[in-house]
């Protein structure tokens, strides 16, 4: 006989719990991917191309939670009908029969699984799946494990399930993600670094156009960049990072994707007297003269920035966190 | 408290940056679940087995499912009769070759000037290590049949009942009724697909708070065949959905490519998550000889990579680094 599932009684009821359990998460994890949107939250974990995907993204999900929660209302309705229907009292002369055989009609609907269909099953699912079994001697003969249909209605697997799927919405209720990395994290991706000891010498001067971090490390792995670059004047806007009395680095973080993905751009700079005043991580605005270094024992060119003159070095309003 | 406010920052970058990717795979599974009848794949199938198997390798294209989905569909079309070769095929390469999956990892890698490198990488090796293990698995199949399978999985006897659901000629569903299945088929991968994501995303934090690219760049620099496989560990343990793996491979921007591409194509074919789910599907024997395979090839073919870069003087790094 076909095997047949009765969304009966608790079976029913317990579908339900899980349909309106996903509709509640699912929308409620969509509606949160809207809010980081709308909040900008999203720019402390996303480069900014992926901001817009998470909204239609989460526009998305709620189209799917809502198509999905009239279809369940719906369900809902004809299983309440046909139970209205199916259990009416049944007095001495009821003559009517039930069909309690191998096929088990009893108002409900037989629902029939396949064990491996990935879709949800309503209570008044129409098709087969095919779990045939030869004779009724096989009849729930099998275990049935968390993930034998391709889904469970197995309420702790459900409540497990959407504990997890709560959890970033949990997050956002909350009120984090709300910053950028820690200063810790930042001095650990920093990494430390030694002094290139290099005379500064004379240093070009002019008004300098503004340049970018990852300009100057792209140049760094590229000749003709180099030659293009070296010598200009240029202006430079990072976070302070001391590694020696003439000599410190500006850094910004860069985002590719999102905020797992960040590395620290850094450019070196380099004085003819020594800095003070400065803290780490203070943002700093520099002009000087562009030039590349390479490395000791290496074929790698490091980006630097020469300062003829300390007034070159100021203060300056923080930028985002990420070029 | 530091480290749990970066750890939520890794959590949250990595889920929601796949999240919108995972929302359109499981739009497009719920679409072909509603309209394309199952029955139609087998028709097309050659009766020889290597071509049997290099498009059980590519019906990932046509059913593009990540990990998680494709053992309940591979399970389906193995009850239907596909042969047991071609399903591990589609189980193993259709997480990678697939049109999201594909989208992704071109979108996750572009911006580091190697996008088409390791989008071929991915799709190459994943096609070969899928077909050579379909080859290998047809091999004990013909010595051992239906034992290497679970009961579960196992096709009906012949003179059983029909399979009613698409042998049956079906009447015309109304538009409202097809849409509900649409959305409860992608509620339903969504769901479970976004559950073993955010665990992932979870122990990739963890991960990131313990293992910066500077240490894996040191790994990779120093010893490069070392690399290699700890990033095949990594996969393993870090259970990443293919819609999302790309980047997170990507975050690990000092990182050689032949080691994110051991990451990339192992992570989908093998996971912890996905070594529990085999089990409802095949017998012990046959998930030991599936998981060796593949973890043998993917090592031999991404340090093959290493050294055909190595000869050339390719970098292969990102640009920029």
């Amino acid at each position: 006989m076909a095997h047949d599932h009765h969304h009966h009684g608790e079976s029913a009821r317990d579908y339900f719990v899980e349909q309106l359990l996903t509709i509640f998460v699912v929308g409620a994890l969509g509606a949160v991917g809207i809010l980081m949107y709308r909040d900008g939250k999203l720019g402390y974990i996303l480069a900014a191309p992926f901001h817009l995907p998470v909204l239609i993204g989460g526009i998305a999900v709620l189209v799917l939670v809502a198509v999905r929660a009239v279809a369940v209302w719906q369900e809902a309705g004809q299983t309440h009908a046909r139970h209205d229907h199916a259990h009416h009292e049944h007095g001495p002369d009821c003559d009517h029969d039930h069909d309690h055989g191998p096929e088990h009609k009893h108002g409900h609907p037989v629902h029939l699984h396949a064990h491996d269909h990935p879709h949800e099953h309503g209570p008044d699912c129409d098709h087969d799946h095919g779990h045939a079994h030869a004779d009724d001697k096989h009849h729930h003969d099998h275990d049935h494990g968390a993930d034998d249909h391709g889904h469970s209605h197995d309420l702790t697997w459900v409540f497990a399930r959407m504990m997890v799927l709560f959890f970033p919405v949990a997050l956002y209720l909350i009120g984090v993600p709300n910053q950028g990395f820690s200063a810790d994290r930042i001095a650990k991706m920093l990494t430390a670094e030694t002094a290139l000891n290099v005379d500064v010498g004379s240093v070009a001067t002019g008004e300098g156009s503004v340049l970018s971090f990852n300009d100057l490390n792209d140049a760094a792995y590229d000749e003709s960049k180099r030659e293009a670059l070296n010598g200009t004047v240029g202006i430079l806007v990072g976070r302070f990072d001391r590694i020696a009395d003439k000599e410190f680095r500006l850094y910004r973080l860069k985002m590719t994707c999102c905020a797992a993905d960040t590395v620290p751009l850094k450019v070196r700079i380099l004085t003819r007297s020594a800095v003070s005043g400065f803290n780490s991580g203070e943002w700093v605005k520099v002009k000087g003269e562009v030039r590349f270094v390479q490395q000791a024992g290496s074929a790698q060119f490091i980006p630097v920035i020469a300062v003829g003159d300390l007034a070159d070095v100021q203060r300056t309003a923080a930028l985002n966190e990420y070029e | 408290m530091k480290d749990i406010l970066d750890f939520i920052i890794n959590f949250s970058a990595v889920l929601w940056e796949a999240m919108p990717f995972i929302v359109l795979g499981a739009v497009v599974a719920g679409i072909l679940e509603e309209f394309l009848p199952q029955q139609a794949i087998t028709k097309f199938l050659p009766k020889s087995v290597v071509p049997a198997v290099m498009i059980g390798a590519a019906l990932g294209l046509v059913f593009p499912m990540c990990e998680c989905g494709i053992l309940v569909v591979m399970r389906r079309l193995l009850r239907k009769g596909l042969p047991l070769s071609c399903c591990v095929a589609y189980m193993l390469a259709g997480p990678i070759i697939n049109p999201v999956v594909m989208f992704s990892t071109g979108v996750a890698f572009w911006p580091h000037g190697i996008g088409p490198e390791v989008l071929g990488l991915r799709v190459g090796l994943g096609f070969v290590v899928a077909v050579v293990t379909g080859l290998v698995v047809h091999q004990l199949w013909a010595k051992h049949g239906t034992a290497l399978l679970h009961p579960v999985a196992l096709p009906p006897p012949e003179p059983t009942l029909p399979l009613p659901m698409s042998d049956a000629p079906t009447a015309r569903k109304p538009l409202s009724k097809r849409l509900g299945n649409i959305s409860a088929t992608a509620l339903h991968d969504f769901v479970d697909i976004t559950v073993f994501l955010i665990l992932g995303s979870v122990l990739a934090a963890v991960a990131k708070l313990y293992i910066t690219p500077d240490e894996v760049q040191y790994l990779s620099r120093d010893q490069p065949y070392l690399a290699i496989p700890a990033m095949m560990l990594l996969a393993v343990l870090m259970c990443l959905c293919s819609e999302a793996d790309a980047f997170v491979a990507a975050s690990f921007t000092k990182l050689h490519l032949s080691a994110k591409t051991a990451f990339l194509v192992l992570g989908p074919m093998l996971d912890l998550k996905l070594l529990l789910m085999y089990t409802r599907v095949f017998r012990p024997k046959l998930i030991g000889v599936i998981v060796a395979c593949v973890v043998v090839q993917v090592l031999v073919y991404c340090v093959a990579v290493h050294l055909v870069y190595q000869m050339n003087g390719w970098s292969g790094l990102p640009r920029g680094t």
